[in-house]
């Protein structure tokens, strides 16, 4: 089969454009037909082939390249070298209101968009007014687009692709913009465009959309091609990766070390370092702090799920318990959490140093803990319940084990 | 891309251009009509009754129609240079966000310019042909080749300023100015025979004297129509569209780096 678009070697190096001396010598090289090296390399050396009925998801941080890859794919600019084959029509959703003129209409847009498509003159009125439909904002579409909200352009964008039905289909992010009535219309279409035998390709931070629309995908690292193959297998080493960073920044932020701080932290089992316990098993929390004088610092401990949900915090002041002193400066806690119930799933222990007087917090410290175990019950704890509590059953109750448990 | 998308493409352009520049005007395409006869009234005044201007070869016609005659080609020249070196960055809005062909909005600006002020032109001929001026109106069609190297000059120095621009913001701004020299280099608002000699055996160089003293020789005096001069312009004028064509080329390729 022939691939829809083969991407060989293409590098981009944005040129520097900040002073008017770099620009003449762009321009005279140029015109010498010399290719520009000087700038930032944003991409380099990327080959890859996408075949029709394909949907690939290109992921990555911030600033990898995902969007310069897409314009380029797309034709929108250019690469400093390498080469990109199209043999289809491509059409792309990119940048909000890109596109569009904010002067014009929203109808006016449309015709442009239309023009621009290559529409056969003599159906341009029906396009139009399928076009209209879709983007479904009313009396709008004879306002400036200037003064559209941005899921209203969003619409606007969606609807051309829709009429001009192109082999391929590139589209950021900017999905997310509309409105759930909108997203789920959307959603639609591209299921149907998919099974119609359209060819996506989609830049997406949400691992959940990527893993539900796609089933390749490219994973972008500083530019250059990290992992290229099935969708649960790339979507999984990048999400590793990302939480081993996290794992290694363990100092959210920069503690002033002539006060109050936080020296070493260590998440123990039966003495030993772990990073995951299982359910309902004991957790001890070791934390030594430093203190510029004699005073014992105090300690704040808390626990919050991976997605920020806070589930438990405490105070050594509401104890009333001093550190154990290791010298003069280093006090040392030790927190037990006996038969933990946190349901599994992944939290973060965070730990602040804070003065004797129990008023400042002085720094953060995070460590992630894996919770495993095979309960099906949902939520972040698990409470003690009493099920048929009426029938006068009087104690608590515990889930069966289902063949669903692995 | 295929001629029939391209031919869409550029016939949007070329309305989008037309309209935008009475977008929101209550007379609309009405000045198109209009200014031109104002224009020519004040003109006519200005220089005929206080300046007390003559041609002294064209004295039986007075002033006002020898500048008319030559006044409107020239316009619709010089605002097709001036137009088309912001025509690029103009469209920053699509750069880089769609695929498109740039020297589409290059052409559509300045055919939207010789478009409108030809049909000026038109209005103002008519009206010199009312007011009984004794032009030789019979040579009208021999003037169209001449326009249409105007056209072509246009086209010419047109892509090379448009692609320029894109990276030396100066150039119009330069252009602004030399195109003030450059109308003053032309015989528009007075006649070659005015000129020293010494000055006169320069013409040759402006490329668009040709075109425009062979408008006046054909209307104005219906002889001796400069031919060769007029052959020699239009050598030039493809010349310099296909070098300046490919200076686009070249330079397109990085537009969007540097807008």
């Amino acid at each position: 089969m022939r691939p829809l678009v083969k991407v060989s070697g293409v590098s981009k190096i944005y040129p520097k454009t900040s002073t008017a001396g770099s620009r003449l010598r762009a321009m005279v090289s140029l015109l010498r037909s010399r290719p520009l090296t000087e700038g930032s390399e944003i991409l380099r050396d990327i080959n890859f082939e996408i075949y029709p009925g394909e949907s690939l998801a290109i992921i990555g941080k911030n600033g990898a390249g995902k969007s310069t890859l897409l314009k380029i794919i797309s034709g929108m600019i250019q690469p400093t070298t390498g080469q990109v084959t199209v043999n289809g029509k491509i059409g792309a959703l990119l940048e909000l209101g890109s596109g569009f003129h904010p002067e014009y209409t929203g109808r006016e847009n449309l015709k442009m968009a239309a023009a621009l498509a290559g529409l056969d003159k003599k159906n341009i009125q029906d396009k139009l007014d399928q076009m209209i439909e879709f983007a479904d904002i009313g009396d709008y579409i004879d306002e400036p687009v200037k003064h559209y909200s941005s899921g209203m352009v969003v619409r606007l964008g969606f609807s051309v692709v829709t009429v001009t039905r192109p082999e391929l289909l590139i589209t950021d992010e900017i999905l997310a913009v509309g409105d759930q009535n909108f997203q789920r219309k959307c959603t639609q279409w591209i299921d149907e465009y998919l099974t119609g035998g359209g060819t996506l390709m989609l830049v997406s931070h949400s691992m959940y959309h990527v893993k539900k629309l796609c089933k390749t995908a490219l994973w972008l690292e500083n530019g250059r091609v990290k992992q290229h193959g099935d969708v649960y297998q790339v979507a999984q080493a990048y999400e590793d990766e990302h939480n081993v960073m996290d794992k290694q920044n363990q100092h959210v932020n920069q503690a002033d070390k002539s006060n109050y701080h936080i020296k070493a932290m260590q998440l123990l089992q039966n003495g030993r370092p772990v990073d995951r316990i299982l359910s309902h098993e004991n957790l001890d929390i070791s934390v030594v702090c430093w203190s510029p004088d004699d005073r014992p610092p105090g300690l704040a401990l808390g626990i919050v799920r991976s997605d920020g949900v806070p589930v438990y915090g405490t105070l050594s002041e509401l104890f009333d318990v001093k550190p154990q002193p290791l010298d003069r400066q280093q006090w040392r806690f030790q927190v037990r959490f006996p038969e933990i119930p946190l349901l599994p799933g992944t939290y973060s222990i965070r730990t602040h140093a804070m003065d004797p007087e129990g008023i400042r917090l002085m720094d953060t410290w995070e460590m992630e803990l894996r919770v495993q175990g095979h309960s099906r019950e949902l939520g972040v704890v698990k409470l003690p319940v009493q099920w048929g509590a009426d029938t006068g059953q009087e104690t608590e109750s515990k889930p069966v084990s289902t063949s669903h448990e692995a | 891309m295929e001629t029939s998308k391209i031919g869409a493409m550029f016939s949007y352009f070329l309305k989008r251009e037309m309209t935008d520049r009475y977008l929101g005007n209550v007379m609309g395409l009405a000045w198109v009509f209009i200014q031109p006869l104002i224009t020519l009234v004040i003109y006519s005044f200005v220089f005929e009754n206080i300046f007390k201007a003559r041609i002294p070869e064209a004295a039986h016609l007075g002033f006002a129609v020898y500048l008319a005659i030559g006044f409107w080609p020239w316009t619709a020249f010089a605002e097709s240079l001036l137009r088309s070196t912001t025509a690029v960055i103009d469209k920053k809005s699509l750069l880089g966000k769609v695929k498109l062909d740039l020297r589409l909005p290059v052409a559509a600006t300045i055919t939207a310019s010789f478009i409108l002020h030809m049909l000026g032109y038109i209005v103002v001929l008519i009206a010199l042909a009312l007011w009984g001026k004794p032009l030789h109106f019979e040579m009208l069609p021999l003037i169209v080749p001449a326009l249409m190297i105007l056209y072509l000059l246009a086209l010419g120095f047109g892509f090379l300023l448009a692609a320029v621009q894109v990276y030396l913001r100066d150039t119009a701004q330069i252009m602004a100015s030399v195109l003030m020299l450059w109308f003053f280099a032309t015989p528009v608002i007075y006649s070659k025979s005015l000129l020293p000699e010494t000055v006169r055996q320069w013409l040759f160089l402006n490329p668009v004297y040709p075109a425009i003293d062979f408008i006046h020789q054909a209307l104005l005096f219906g002889t001796n129509l400069p031919w060769l001069s007029l052959l020699s312009s239009g050598l030039f004028a493809v010349g310099l569209l296909w070098m300046s064509l490919r200076v686009f080329n070249r330079l397109s390729t990085r537009f969007e780096d540097f807008i």
